[in-house]
């Protein structure tokens, strides 16, 4: 892991430092600057330690958290920890969604393959994950926020409400949660179809039914069971879509996540805060990795035996 | 039954029989996935190649006088609000959509199968560092990544295609390894081993015609994606610049008018939706018909 | 987006905030002061709903806005949203009158030069509390002054403080104090090197901040200080919290010396996306906010809903690369020909629905500064094509212009606001025969790096202006050298004489005088193709009730006069 981390570092970095354009200048009026100030200022972001000096420096920061913001001055890690629980809430609960539905509607279809309902379930599933997520937060937001009034706008919870308060922000967590769920949503679905689809065909079913046992059971105990497994894994694996599914879901709704984060370091080149937000996905990412690749170990025998 | 299952064990790797090539194609055809999709993406293309002689209007022509007019008879789309006639911008736009998704798929695929390839067939050290750098690219968030180099180094059509076409090379290598993988034991590589036969000859002319089916079905589900990718870089206004009208941008430019226009990101709204749907249709398809065994998770 | 520079700590507003206001990202443009102005003509902004001048609204009661995030609330803000919120969480030794752009009281109640123009003495408003409750003292306007001049501060002295007795030996460490301002009783005196008409204005964006608080926190930490997210200031409405991201929460400060203000509590809610601000204004999820031109007739005709049109901030322009050696940039007919190819009248009527006014000059209309008689370069396209035939570029083939194998045909920079307004230019420019190579969109950081001589050919710039003096404004952009800010390479021996000449002026009719026959001249000179002043559009929910306001930075100066009906 360490050295995937490592990779991770390198290569952001990489494409950050060749980067046309200065950050000195964007961060020092050009009527103030005088040849000191731009020096100073570069100095002080330490532009002008040759690349490999640099990026030690960088990543030395990073891990001791000191590493501050071009813009605000503030310390990476702090900002990041602000918005970590907002990312993780509206990350998890997508997963949830995804999951849930996905399979829901995956065992619908494998019950009744080839159907119109199979079909239906088909379109619904490919046009959630067909969609642009701006334009389909849009459309939510218009109708429910705004027609409706049934869910708010944006934001993530109600004003003067604590800083995480999962009850009132649940209404606020709908919305987003939707529109970055779906397009895990029609994936599972998807795979759990062709998976019930294969699962239903083998001989352990037959026998079972042919013992006369209720399609339920033969469906949740046998077919569904096996079929999960490999759902187990994308969790893990989904996690890097999420992050950047995210990027736009949080511009929208205006929620104070990472991706927020990310893309308001970019567009102000605010360089160390790129760096460390792409990280800690990275991070994150391989966490979850690692996470589902330990579920699914636990959760298929046959894989113990090697 | 047997024949199917003893087809299964025995599946040969050579390229394929006449008889087997026959039969994929029969199966291409009955899908109903697969026509229903192909469908839909060939009259797209049509309208993408034949644009000039189908739009009404010139896609850029402005008529300020008549900006965010609605649906009419003169203009069944409507006007957008430089006045110019959405139904031959999303027409034209097809082109460029298309031609940005095609594009930018057809550099993932290069670059994922080279890399797939040799990491597959060589293996051991070669294997490693490659999958290492590709983990370490998946890893990454990439649109997050996507949207740093754009900003920073600009946002040509060309620039573009390019970065959306690396940014999506990891998940092609890895399928492309993981069938590589499958394929190195089979006899005919053995064979042209034993003869002496240089790796790139072995890599290109015998490995590669076997992966077509993996990397038709990847490509197939990563066009739906790179039109999706330019979709979103058009909504921070990184997408592919003026005058050339693209669907991502249009509904993108088109979401300050929502209230007083929705026709200007209605419709390419939905030209973008049925094109992308067709697309992962075309792909499950294929994946049906190639392989109904697999279950792949890219 | 939008789209955020930093400032030296003396928050002396510069170019880069316009800069930044004119490029920024769609999210900044809609909700801060991106639209134009109006011209200063008779015809006053009709408003819906609200009488004279707001009626006594009650006490108490929260408003809900939408506003950009601001970088820092200390004194080293650069985001021109942070002078937004400046103008009512804190307090200078005088503040700047909207939107004529005099100096008017502030903390000191009274104030006037020397007869030689360079001692100014400020009376102290007696009483002044701080939002913490303490008492405020001509010690903290002496310590705030040092604290911008101090050697541990990284900016460098300003001119208005390099300006000062005594500043430029407290910044070398050769005095430990700053000489120059004296600190006496209710009474501050400020001693100046030479006299400067620019002096007062200068001096009106520097919020005098607390020696109790920040007498132990070096200048050079103050971004990392505490105080820069949790300020204490002695304005109208004290900082409680700002979320990160999400928003910022003031509350009243019932000690304020001007009298407490009418409502208990402002929530300032942050938007990326301006679609999204517009739908909360909608649903009710924010009371006030700023519209598009598209945008407003719908509030307009709801009568849930007051608006107010009010005079644009920003006029646009487009401008060149007069450096360019290939194509006619440094020719001034070039110039005026392609003021004369826009028809700013059906841009106005069609593009912003007639909520903007033709652009002639750099100077707002509003301002004392402006003269109306500048030459103006209006619509005429027979004369645009007849002065680029005179210059020798005949029309090609396909209409361009050609001149010895070289064709009239350029590149533009623009960014996400100023797109559709090029796009709709772009036809004018084609019918006299000027040539569009490509229509660059980028982002604001890369227009901003982009905007200096010989590294663009030409871009839709845009000037706000209400954030500092007005004749700053036109120092700015006529008054060579410009350094490394410098974007046209425009020079004119006779206009800089003039600014020298204005900079030891010192009568306001003397000044007058001065910078109209700048203006005659560098207007002459068409350093830029005028375009419009959209006008700034204010859309608020009928239970909120606002003083009646010329320009937006008079809503947010005049916060303390919102009430709850």
């Amino acid at each position: 892991m360490i050295p995937l981390v490592i990779g991770v570092s390198a290569l952001s970095y990489a494409i950050i430092v060749f980067a046309p354009g200065d950050p000195a200048t964007l961060l020092v009026d050009r009527e103030q600057m005088t040849a000191e100030t731009y020096t100073a200022m570069r100095v002080e972001l330490g532009l002008d330690d040759n690349g490999a000096v640099r990026y030690l420096k960088t990543m030395r920061s990073l891990f001791t958290g000191e590493l501050r913001s071009f813009r605000t001055k503030q310390r990476v890690i702090d900002a990041i920890g602000e918005r970590v629980p907002t990312t993780l809430t509206i990350g998890i609960l997508s997963i949830l969604f995804g999951l849930i539905f996905g399979t829901v509607i995956g065992i619908v279809q494998a019950t009744r393959p080839y159907s119109r309902l199979d079909d239906l379930g088909t379109v619904v599933s490919l046009t959630g994950f067909s969609i642009p997520h701006f334009w389909f937060a849009l459309m939510l937001i218009m109708l429910f926020g705004v027609r409706l009034h049934w869910l708010p706008v944006s934001g993530i919870r109600p004003i003067g409400a604590s800083d995480y308060n999962p009850v009132a922000m649940a209404p606020y967590l709908v919305m987003p949660t939707v529109v970055l769920g779906t397009g895990l949503l029609a994936y599972v679905a998807r795979f759990v179809r062709s998976s019930m689809l294969e699962a239903l065909n083998q001989d352990y079913i037959r026998t079972a039914r042919a013992k006369g046992l209720r399609e339920r059971i033969v469906l949740v105990r046998h077919a569904l069971r096996n079929s999960l497994l490999p759902v187990i894994t994308i969790a893990g694996f989904i996690l890097p879509l999420l992050i950047g599914g995210a990027v736009i879901v949080e511009n929208v709704f205006a929620l104070p996540g990472m991706g927020r984060l990310a893309v308001d370091a970019v567009f102000a080149r605010d360089y160390p805060v790129i760096l460390t937000v792409t990280i800690f996905s990275a991070i994150a990412v391989i966490v979850g990795n690692l996470i589902s690749d330990i579920l699914y170990a636990v959760a298929d025998p046959r894989i113990r035996y090697g | 039954m047997a024949e199917v299952a003893r087809r299964r064990l025995t599946r040969t790797a050579a390229p394929a029989a006449p008889a087997r090539r026959r039969s994929v194609a029969m199966r291409l055809v009955s899908n109903q996935r697969v026509v229903v999709g192909s469908a839909v993406l060939l009259i797209t293309l049509f309208v993408a190649v034949f644009a000039g002689l189908i739009a009404p209007y010139d896609p850029n022509g402005q008529l300020l006088a008549e900006r965010l007019a609605g649906p009419s008879a003169a203009h069944p789309f409507g006007e957008d609000q430089l006045g110019r006639d959405v139904l031959s911008r999303v027409i034209y736009g097809s082109r460029v959509s298309l031609g940005v998704g095609f594009s930018s798929v057809a550099i993932t695929i290069v670059i994922g199968t080279v890399i797939g390839v040799a990491a597959g067939y060589f293996g051991k050290w070669t294997d490693n560092i490659l999958m290492r750098f590709v983990d370490v690219f998946i890893s990454i968030p990439v649109f997050m990544l996507l949207l740093t180099v754009v900003a920073i180094y600009g946002s040509s059509v060309v620039l573009l295609v390019t970065f959306i076409g690396i940014s999506a090379f990891p998940g092609a290598a890895r399928i492309v390894r993981a069938e590589v993988l499958s394929l190195m034991p089979r006899d005919f590589v053995l064979a042209a081993r034993v003869v002496g036969a240089s790796p790139v000859r072995i890599m290109y002319l015998h490995l590669v015609p076997n992966l077509l089916p993996v990397i038709i079905v990847s490509a197939t589900l990563r066009v739906g994606a790179a039109i999706l990718t330019e979709a979103g870089l058009s909504y921070f206004g990184l997408g592919v610049p003026p005058p050339s009208p693209t669907w991502g941008g249009m509904v993108a430019d088109g979401r300050t008018f929502l209230d007083v226009g929705w026709w200007i990101s209605t419709f390419p709204g939905i030209a973008l939706l049925v094109v992308v749907v067709a697309t992962n249709l075309v792909g499950d398809g294929l994946r049906d018909v190639f392989d109904p065994r697999r279950s792949q998770l890219t | 987006m939008s789209k955020r520079d930093e400032l030296n700590a003396a928050r002396t507003l510069t170019r880069r905030q316009f800069l930044e206001l004119s490029g920024g990202a769609a999210a900044f443009a809609a909700l801060v002061a991106c639209t134009p102005s109006t011209p200063a003509t008779g015809t006053s902004a009709p408003s819906t709903g609200t009488g004279s001048s707001a009626p006594s609204a009650k006490v108490g009661g929260t408003a809900i806005i939408s506003l950009g995030e601001p970088d820092t609330l200390g004194p080293t803000s650069r985001a021109l949203v942070g002078a937004y919120i400046f103008s009512f969480i804190a307090n200078g030794l005088v503040r700047l009158k909207y939107p004529d752009m005099t100096a008017v009281a502030d903390l000191a109640d009274t104030f006037s030069a020397s007869s030689d123009g360079k001692v100014y003495t400020f009376n102290l408003h007696p009483g002044v509390k701080w939002q913490d409750g303490q008492p405020f003292s001509a010690d903290d306007v002496k310590f705030t002054f040092e604290f911008a001049t101090h050697p541990n501060n990284p900016a460098p002295l300003s001119i208005d403080f390099a300006n000062i007795v005594g500043a430029k030996e407290f910044k070398a460490k050769t005095a430990t104090e700053l000489s120059g301002v004296k600190a006496s009783a209710d009474k501050i005196e400020i001693t100046l090197i030479a006299p400067s008409p620019n002096f007062l204005s200068g001096i009106a964006t520097t919020k005098i901040l607390p020696k109790h608080v920040l007498a132990n926190v070096s200048p050079a930490d103050i971004a990392k200080d505490p105080f820069a997210r949790k300020p204490i200031y002695t304005g109208p409405f004290k900082v409680d919290e700002w979320k990160a991201g999400e928003s910022v929460t003031y509350s009243a400060f019932t000690d304020h010396f001007r009298g407490r203000p009418n409502l208990d509590k402002i929530v300032q809610r942050i938007f990326p996306d301006p679609s999204t601000a517009l739908a909360e204004l909608r649903s009710g999820g924010i009371q006030q906010s700023f519209v598009t031109a598209d945008q407003f007739a719908e509030f307009q005709s709801n009568n849930a809903f007051q608006t107010q049109q009010l005079a644009g901030t920003t006029g646009w322009f487009l401008s060149w690369d007069m450096t360019n050696k290939t194509l006619p940039f440094g020719e001034k007919s070039f110039r005026q020909a392609v003021s004369y190819a826009i028809d700013r009248k059906t841009l106005v009527a069609t593009v912003f629905k007639g909520l903007a006014d033709e652009n002639y000059s750099l100077a707002s209309p509003l301002s004392w500064v402006y003269n109306t008689n500048v030459p103006k370069y209006a619509f005429d396209q027979a004369k645009a094509k007849q002065m680029l035939d005179d210059l020798g570029w005949k029309p090609g083939s396909d209409g361009i212009r050609v001149k010895g194998g070289q064709r009239l045909e350029y590149a533009t920079m623009v960014t996400t606001t100023t797109k559709d307004w090029f796009l709709a230019i772009q036809p004018m420019l084609a019918a006299v025969g000027i040539g569009t190579t490509k229509v660059d969109v980028v982002d604001f950081p890369t227009w901003i790096s982009r905007l200096a001589v010989g590294k663009y050919e030409s871009t839709v710039n845009g000037w706000g202006n209400f954030a500092i003096d007005p004749r700053a404004d036109l120092a700015a952009h006529f008054r060579s050298p410009r350094g490394a800010s410098d974007a046209t390479g425009y020079k004119n021996d006779q206009v800089d004489a003039l600014f020298a000449q204005a900079a030891t002026a010192v009568a306001q009719e003397d000044q007058k005088k001065i910078y109209d026959q700048i203006q005659m001249l560098a207007e002459g000179d068409a350093v830029y193709a005028y375009l419009v002043r959209p006008k700034v559009l204010e859309v608020n929910q009928k239970q909120l009730s606002l003083p009646q306001a010329k320009i937006q930075a008079e809503i947010y100066d005049g916060l303390s006069k919102w009430g709850v009906n």
